[in-house]
């Protein structure tokens, strides 16, 4: 399809989304005012006018898009490692400014931004036939659901901290810790449930599933793409042996998941939501599901294309499109770059005493990272910042969790060595089909 | 803790929203209903079920009754008599009349047709045709293929009843019609009801008669009926026309139709209509009923369903998934905005666009030939397949790229097009490296001529298998001497012999058949001089337009800056290696040497016989050779514009290729005997005889092939500007880049800067020409042998030293379905936008020149129209990375693929490609054909199953289009259409005849020419000539009312208005006005082109002989040559042909045929004939006969040879018989010698022509003997004329006894000067 095709296809539909958009914030200008907020009212009514004139734009057949500076200047900063900076970025947001960001209208403010950053992406080819691409429209929602959760329960941890800094029990207090099955558990269900097979049918109405034809075993499509839940597993596959990155790091999700009742020394924030008495389970939790989990997920469905090389959101998928891959072990670094001779390589006729000796021999710079990382750093962090956990958690639930916790920092650590120095493995051993 | 008493959330508000969520989930209930509902399938076939349907069985109703009522076609009462009962009152004057127009669905009915309801009763349907014996390849497992498409397509198979080749519903068009005037204007009615033609039945206006409902829509006029004969009728109205205007002015109801059109015909005036007519898709029938879809036709819908021909995705009932593929952007849009349709890449087989609809053709049809138009479907059925085809072959795009009809385990699976085996090729390398002594040598030689026939290379096999066991070869014994001494070889020498054993010895089974294209090179010293083959090489168009040789250098539109460059710096010595090498490499013509030395000294072919004066070459003399001796029958000349030949190359200026006295020396030999030089060309040997076969000239001037050569090189253009030399770094940069496949580093520098130490190993394939010292021309010979290689040369051409080269291209087998995934599309939309943006939409870029069709389709087809939408439907195609679009632009520039790729690429690592000049249809005729090598055929039981004569004429028919026969012969004859009124034309003029000789035609094939259509006109078929006047056009003359009218000579009998036309009678005499159509003869081109030439030279020459006989002196028309001819005769004569007809102007030539090709032309010819073959026999030509003679028979030989031999009136005055000739003639009354009708001639052919010639060849001069109605000749033979008929019939098939009995062997010896005793008296010799 040619870009004209896809302006012309979705102008209608377009015109319907910005008409909605400036529904919305015509609505939030209208409670505004009638809340004598007139002030607020104003900004919203503005936002309101530009999106219906996006949409009367659209309606017209020229829907509003980005310039073409900005979308190159978009797809030069896509990457990986600006990515996750952002996400860090955004996270260190949401928890210095929570309670600005707690506000209604800077959540709203934060919305428009996304519906238009979407509306106008949307005319562009590129962008509109990987986010409509049926299989991803769920990712889509998401997306938009996701900020709406993170926003309302951070709201409701800003409220609660508020209360507790005055002296006043949570929000949640307030209600009696039990409910009626009647009306309160069952009615509700039946009404989710009706709403959602509401919402199924609609869906299958709207993108009905095509006549597919069947797999052929000798053809792997380009990329191949996991479903987008395990999407970011296949992330790792990327930087990881797949032992590690297909095995390990899943059971060990799982094991660090079933371990927090565990692990979890703070008695505070039980049946509430609260930010301030629960500073450290917080930023870990959120890194893990943000950082570690949503992210990838989009980086899979959003920016990975032919060949798993990474895209720009305007870009066109150009399967030929050459990527330099750097990938240098970290004995490479250390016995070539620095020493500047060649890599002990093993003499295959040696005894196996002697072929282990010079493989570790190699590979001891990345041995004593490892046994720093994973060995040292627990010492050291409960000598200095987690001296409070080690003595509150005593020393096996202490050292269980912080490795897990290393474990979990190990991985976008590797991953920033690897997007910015090229390090394939920080030891390697293929001999023994093992590394990391 | 204690529970709450009041729930938590507002219960107000859970009811609101349980209510908003249950009125949505009602509202997308409703909406899913209604969606399944309104499926577009169900309006498609309710529409069709209600209204299509039963509109066209009232129409076909009321037709039959109105034709019953017009009563005898014949004449007679035309009116209706009475009015009661009149359907044309019952349908047409009472708008609510009874008869059912449209369905109307019961209350039931209707009922089961409610949304939600329609589950239980189901009038709507899914059709399905469920095919299990054609399925549909799921990947690694055949399932069964079910079809759905009928679900919309409903009436796709529907026929006109009674009328199975022809569509129930056309696609819509719009058509203009002409109605004559009504002769007899309708009388105003007398109740004022003008022309609703009630009451009394009587014609309605024009003889119209509107339906009272349209077909799809109520209001629309709709024609339901057309009167016989009325002016309707004869203007071509039919019925299911939508009436849009009359006379200029539109029309939107019926009663405006009504009126408009009686106020008209009371004014008996003409009248104009634009009509719609047919129906748009889905409900339309299927072009060609004849051939697809109907259930006569060799391919019904119901046993064959639709997607294993058009592809698609059979079990989706909608549009979008059906895989529908649009034919061009504007359909695409067309059908977006309509259906929704996208590009889904969801189904590996989409739809095929209507332009390449014909590609699947070639699932089944493997021999391609077959869909040639002939036997029961005189209209092309694939005719872009088959361009596709032809261009293919004569192109060789098998030399590169396989295109193999089998699969690995055997099982045929498409067209076969594979090169055969390099047989002689290696032969000619094992004779010319001096492997063999001279038995072994002369073994080669035998392959060279025949490499088909397997003894003379087992021999040498077993020879070449001795000679390498050492312990064979006695050392140093006399016996050895004459013996090459292999164990002396070196070992490169060594693998270069087993190499060649090799190919010698493969046996691929069943072998290959096609030639390589181009011209050996085996001798191209002999032939060519270096500054032009340089030149040649580096763009061949340019300096022979039309040439089918790529364009292979010089294609730089799609590099830029360093890597153009260096492109042209590596490419200028590749051109200047490649010319070095093969002049290098090039053998002297060794297996007839005498040719040569024969064309250096022209004056001693024959000194003695011809005058010095006539032995210098005359250019004057060639140039009437050149156009008379069949040159023209396959090679093109600007010097005869007239010529559309394509099988040769063009020969305007050859001057500038053959310079100076090597060409042509070279040229003349090559006219004496082209295999020579190439052993495979399909040139045929011309058989230049001085002096033989002209027509009423004196003749025996000079040497024909001198004459011609002298001819064709008079100079016409400058000799092409010679190249700049390539400098020395960029011959070292190439030498390197190979050398580094094979050697290391160190080594290739050492070899590059000293060559190969002399005896090492590494002196072997290509790097043989390195051997030290080294030397620039050395270098240049490596690199050029490595070029050769590289771009597959070989692939077309014999190559010296890559005989067991491997072609260089993908294979095509199964193209047509390889994965996209497989092909390199590269960056070339970055091309194309760049291409775009130079606002170059028509396509057209500085790669592709515009120069005229180079191989195929005569006339360079002047582009379609909508150029622009045919470029937009390929751009979309490379869009969306599609096959078509891949095969389109790889034809168009077939580089383009390396658009900044070739930059981060080695040159030698560059795409190879060459670029043919091919215009836009031809490309595309290609793409059709490449498309369908889908290698998946369905079951064997589903192929075509052709019996043995239609075999035959497929076998044939490769041959025939192999070597061009039909240039000079008629094979088939031209075919008009007539329409007439069988109570006007004329009867045949009555004769009398023998009953062998009177026509057979079916009385059924009679009766059917009597019956008329709608307007009282018959159809029949004519097939023949039309008489020709001295230019050989059809002859224009007046038919009795002065129309312009032509004569036809019919060549078959005919059946015209209930009557017998014999072949060969006086002409039908036809009126320009009743042909309908005429089919053009196929063949016979050349024989056509060079009938006004002798006939106006025998003019000249003072011959007094009709244009009608002068046909008999151009290559005869082969129409009955299978009924004719024995098939022995005809086999040996194809392969060593001689002079039949001393009348002819041009010898047959002799062609390089191997037997089994001339067995299959036999058989082609007798199959086409409907003769007896292989083996035609009769007691009259049988051996025994000669054997025992009966004395009463002898005698009456005796009889009949005195008729035989009287030159006063009979046989003897034109023909020869045996060496007794008729004196004093012309050449061009001079016919066959009779001595060899006994083997030549099938004897009832020659009882037939005996009794009456022109029943069989219309145009012969000969004349009726023995007419039935007279007696003549008593004095030489007694008897009736059947009874001298049998006689001169049993001479002539026993002509060997005959003579026998007159010369025996004995008189010979013992009388030895005397002439052969008592035979017939010799006719004094001048």
């Amino acid at each position: 399809m040619s870009v004209t095709d896809v302006v012309t296809n979705m102008a209608g539909p377009l015109g319907g989304y910005h008409l909605a958009a400036a529904l919305l914030n015509g609505v939030a200008a209208w409670r505004y005012w009638t809340s004598r907020r007139r002030a607020s009212a104003a900004v919203w009514m503005l936002a309101a006018g530009a999106f219906a004139a996006a949409a009367a734009r659209s309606f017209r057949g020229h829907p509003p898009g980005l310039p073409e500076w900005l979308k190159s200047a978009i797809d030069a900063a896509a990457g990986p490692v600006t990515l996750s900076l952002a996400s860090l970025a955004f996270l260190a947001l949401l928890f210095l400014g929570r309670s600005w960001l707690a506000r209604p209208q800077v959540a709203l403010a934060g919305f428009n931004l996304g519906l238009a950053f979407f509306g106008c992406s949307l005319p562009d080819a590129e962008f509109a036939a990987v986010v409509l691409k049926p299989d991803n429209v769920a990712i889509v929602a998401m997306v938009f659901l996701l900020g709406y959760f993170l926003w309302l329960g951070t709201a409701q941890a800003v409220e609660n901290d508020r209360r507790l800094a005055r002296g006043l029990p949570p929000r949640e207090k307030d209600f009696s810790e039990t409910t009626l099955v009647w009306p309160d558990l069952v009615y509700i269900e039946l009404i989710a449930m009706v709403a959602g097979t509401a919402v199924l049918v609609a869906w299958a109405l709207v993108l009905p599933a095509p006549l597919e034809q069947p797999a052929n075993p000798v053809v792997t499509p380009n990329p191949a793409k996991a479903p987008w839940y395990f999407l970011g597993l296949q992330e790792l596959l990327v930087y990881f042996d797949p032992w590690l990155a297909g095995v390990m790091v899943p059971a060990l999700i799982i094991v660090g998941l079933a371990a927090i009742p565990y692990l979890d020394p703070n008695p505070k924030g039980s049946g509430y939501y609260t930010i301030a008495q629960r500073k450290f389970a917080w930023a870990v939790f959120l890194f893990g599901f943000l950082q570690l989990w949503i992210l990838w997920i989009l980086i899979g469905t959003f920016f990975r294309g032919p060949n798993w090389s990474f895209f720009g959101p305007y870009e066109p998928r150009d399967p030929h499109r050459l990527a330099a891959a750097r990938n240098i072990r970290l004995c490479e670094y250390f016995w070539v770059f620095l020493l500047g001779r060649e890599v002990p390589a093993a003499d295959p006729a040696a005894g196996w005493l002697a072929r282990t000796a010079t493989l570790l021999l190699r590979e001891w710079v990345g041995i004593a990272w490892l046994g720093l990382y994973f060995g040292g750093l627990p010492i050291l962090l409960g000598r200095t910042i987690f001296g409070d956990f080690r003595r509150r958690m005593g020393r096996w639930r202490y050292y269980a969790m912080v490795l897990l916790l290393l474990m979990m920092l190990a991985l976008p650590l590797k991953m920033f060595l690897r997007w910015t120095a090229g390090v394939s493995y920080i030891v390697s051993f293929p001999e023994w089909q093992l590394s990391f | 803790m204690a529970a709450p008493d009041e729930p938590y959330y507002n219960l107000s508000r859970l009811h609101l929203a349980f209510a908003a969520a249950a009125l949505a989930l009602v509202v997308v209930t409703v909406w899913m209903i209604a969606a399944d509902y309104r499926r577009p399938w169900k309006r498609y076939q309710a529409i069709y079920r209600d209204r299509i349907a039963p509109w066209a069985a009232a129409a076909g109703r009321l037709q039959r009754q109105l034709e019953g009522l017009a009563g005898d076609p014949q004449g007679g009462d035309r009116k209706p008599t009475a009015a009661a009962g009149n359907p044309v009152a019952q349908a047409a004057g009472q708008p609510d009349g009874p008869p059912a127009w449209l369905h109307r669905p019961s209350l039931g009915q209707r009922l089961l047709r409610l949304p939600g309801l329609e589950a239980l009763g189901r009038p709507l349907t899914i059709e399905q045709l469920w095919l299990p014996d054609l399925p549909i390849d799921y990947h690694f497992r055949q399932v069964p293929r079910f079809d759905r498409c009928q679900t919309c397509h409903f009436g796709i198979d529907r026929t006109l009843p009674g009328e199975p080749d022809r569509p129930a519903w056309e696609p819509v068009q719009v058509v203009q019609l002409e109605l004559p005037a009504p002769k007899v204007p309708a009388s105003p009615a007398p109740d004022g009801s003008a022309g609703k033609a009630g009451g009394a039945g009587e014609e309605p206006p024009y003889g119209i008669v509107l339906a009272p409902s349209g077909v799809s829509d109520d209001h629309v006029p709709t024609v339901g009926a057309i009167w016989p004969r009325s002016p309707a009728a004869l203007g071509g109205l039919r019925p299911g026309d939508a009436v849009l205007r009359v006379d200029g002015m539109a029309v939107a109801r019926r009663d405006q139709a009504e009126a408009l059109l009686a106020d008209l015909a009371r004014q008996g005036k003409p009248v104009r209509l634009e009509v719609r007519r047919g129906l748009p898709q889905p409900f339309c029938a299927h072009p060609r009923p004849d051939l697809f879809a109907g259930e006569a036709s060799p391919h019904p819908a119901s046993r064959f369903g639709c997607t294993v021909c058009h592809d698609g995705q059979g079990s989706a009932t909608d549009f979008r998934f059906a895989s529908h593929t649009p034919n061009d952007p504007a359909q695409r849009r067309r059908w977006q905005a309509e259906y929704g349709w996208f590009w889904s890449e969801d189904w590996e087989y989409p739809m095929r666009p209507a332009r390449f609809a014909q590609s699947n053709c070639l699932k089944c049809h493997f021999d391609v030939v077959d869909l040639e138009p002939g036997g029961q479907f005189l209209d092309p059925p694939a005719p872009k397949l088959l361009e596709g085809y032809h261009l293919v072959r004569q192109l060789g795009c098998f030399g590169c790229h396989e295109i193999s009809g089998f699969a690995p385990d055997q099982r045929p699976v498409g067209p076969d097009l594979r090169l055969e085996p390099a047989y002689h090729e290696a032969a000619a390398a094992l004779l010319a490296e001096g492997y063999l002594d001279a038995q072994a040598a002369e073994l080669a030689r035998q392959i060279i001529r025949h490499p088909e026939q397997p003894q003379a290379r087992h021999e040498l096999v077993a020879w070449l298998r001795a000679q390498q066991e050492p312990a064979r070869i006695p050392a140093g014994t006399p016996a050895n001497a004459g013996r090459v001494n292999v164990a002396a070889d070196s070992p490169a020498r060594q693998a270069r012999r087993a190499a060649l054993l090799n190919l010698l010895d493969a046996a691929p089974n069943p072998p290959g058949t096609m030639r390589k294209v181009g011209p050996s090179l085996r001798h191209i010293a002999d032939k060519l001089d270096a500054g032009f083959l340089q030149a040649f090489v580096a763009n061949p168009a340019a300096l022979r337009p039309g040439t089918r040789m790529p364009r292979l250098f010089g294609l730089d539109a799609h590099l830029q800056g360093a890597t153009r460059d260096q492109t042209h710096r590596f490419e200028a010595v590749e051109v200047r290696a490649i010319a070095e090498f093969l002049l290098a490499a090039s053998q002297p013509m060794d297996s007839t040497p005498s040719l040569l030395a024969a064309a250096k000294t022209p004056s001693a072919s024959k000194p003695d016989a011809v005058p010095p004066d006539a032995q210098k070459p005359s250019a004057e003399r060639g140039k009437r050779l050149f156009q008379r001796r069949g040159c023209l029958a396959c090679h093109r000349h600007a010097d005869f514009p007239e010529s559309k030949a394509t099988q040769g190359p063009d020969l305007t200026d050859l001057g500038a290729k053959l310079r100076q006295d090597r060409g042509r020396q070279w040229l003349v030999a090559w006219l004496r005997d082209p295999t020579a030089y190439s052993p495979r060309t399909v040139m045929p040997n011309p058989l230049l005889q001085a002096g033989a076969g002209s027509v009423g000239s004196a003749a025996a001037e000079g040497d024909p092939a001198a004459d011609i050569a002298a001819y064709l090189l008079q100079p016409r253009t400058p000799p092409p500007q010679p190249l700049p030399e390539p400098a020395d770094e960029d011959l070292d940069a190439l030498v390197r880049q190979h050398l580094a496949k094979t050697f290391a580093p160190p080594l290739v520098e050492e070899y590059v800067r000293h060559g190969i130490p002399e005896g090492s190993a590494d002196a072997a394939g290509d790097a043989v020409e390195l051997v030290a010292p080294i030397t620039r021309a050395k270098k240049f010979r490596y690199v050029g042998r490595r070029t050769l290689r590289k771009r597959g040369c070989f692939g077309c051409h014999e190559v010296p030293g890559l005989e067991d080269a491997q072609p260089i291209g993908p294979p095509l087998t199964g193209w047509g379905r390889k994965q996209t995934s497989l092909l390199d599309f590269g960056r070339v939309d970055q091309l194309l936008a760049l291409e775009e943006a130079a606002g170059g939409d028509s396509g057209r870029s500085p790669e592709a020149p515009q120069a005229p069709s180079p191989a195929g389709a005569a006339a360079a087809q002047a582009v379609p129209s909508g150029q622009t939408a045919q470029h937009g439907f390929y751009w979309e195609a490379l869009g969306q990375k599609r096959r078509e679009g891949f095969l389109w632009q790889k034809l168009r520039q077939p580089r383009s693929f390396d658009f900044a790729m070739a930059d981060s690429k080695p040159f030698d690592e560059q795409l190879l490609m060459g670029q043919f000049t091919l215009s836009e249809a031809q490309r595309e005729a290609i793409i059709t054909f490449v498309l369908g090598l889908v290698a998946e055929p369905p079951p064997a039981t589903r192929l075509p199953q052709p019996d043995v004569r239609r075999r035959a004429i497929i076998e044939g028919r490769k041959v025939l289009d192999k070597y061009a026969c039909p240039a000079c012969h008629t094979i088939e004859l031209e075919r008009w259409t007539i329409e007439y009124d069988p109570a006007t034309f004329p009867e045949p003029p009555a004769t009398e005849d023998y009953a062998f000789v009177l026509p057979r035609v079916p009385a059924q094939l009679l009766a059917q020419s009597r019956k008329t259509d709608l307007r009282a006109l018959a159809q029949a078929e004519l097939v023949g000539m039309p008489q020709c006047d001295a230019q050989g056009r059809p002859e224009e003359t007046e038919d009795d009312e002065g129309n312009p009218a032509y004569a036809f000579l019919l060549w078959e009998p005919a059946a015209i208005a209930g009557k017998v036309w014999p072949a060969g009678g006086p002409g039908v005499l036809v009126a320009e006005k009743q042909i309908v159509r005429r089919r053009p003869p196929w063949g016979g081109d050349f024989a056509r082109l060079l009938f006004p030439v002798v006939l106006n030279e025998a003019r000249s020459a003072g011959s007094t002989a009709t244009v009608l006989e002068a046909w008999g002196w151009v290559p005869p028309a082969l129409v009955h040559e299978g009924r004719a001819v024995q098939p022995a005769w005809l086999h040996d004569y194809l392969l060593a042909p001689y002079t039949i007809r001393p009348a002819v102007a041009l010898p047959m030539p002799r062609y390089n045929l191997s037997a089994a090709e001339a067995a299959r032309l036999v058989d082609y010819f007798a199959a086409l004939a409907g003769a007896d073959f292989p083996y035609a026999s009769d007691p009259r030509t049988a051996q025994a006969r000669w054997e025992q003679p009966d004395p009463a028979r002898l005698a009456r030989y005796e009889q009949a040879m005195r008729l035989v031999t009287d030159r006063t009136t009979y046989c003897a005055k034109c023909h020869l018989v045996g060496d007794w000739g008729p004196g004093g003639q012309s050449a061009t009354v001079l016919a066959p010698n009779l001595q060899h009708v006994a083997r030549r001639l099938r004897p009832e052919y020659v009882r037939r022509w005996l009794a009456n010639p022109r029943s069989v060849l219309p145009y012969t001069a000969m004349p009726v003997n023995f007419p039935l109605d007279k007696t003549m000749g008593q004095d030489l033979l007694p008897g009736s004329s059947p009874q001298q008929l049998d006689a001169v019939l049993d001479l002539l098939l026993d002509y060997e006894t005959y003579l026998r009995s007159r010369v025996s062997v004995r008189g010979m010896v013992e009388g030895m000067p005397k002439s052969p005793a008592g035979g017939p008296q010799p006719p004094p010799k001048k």
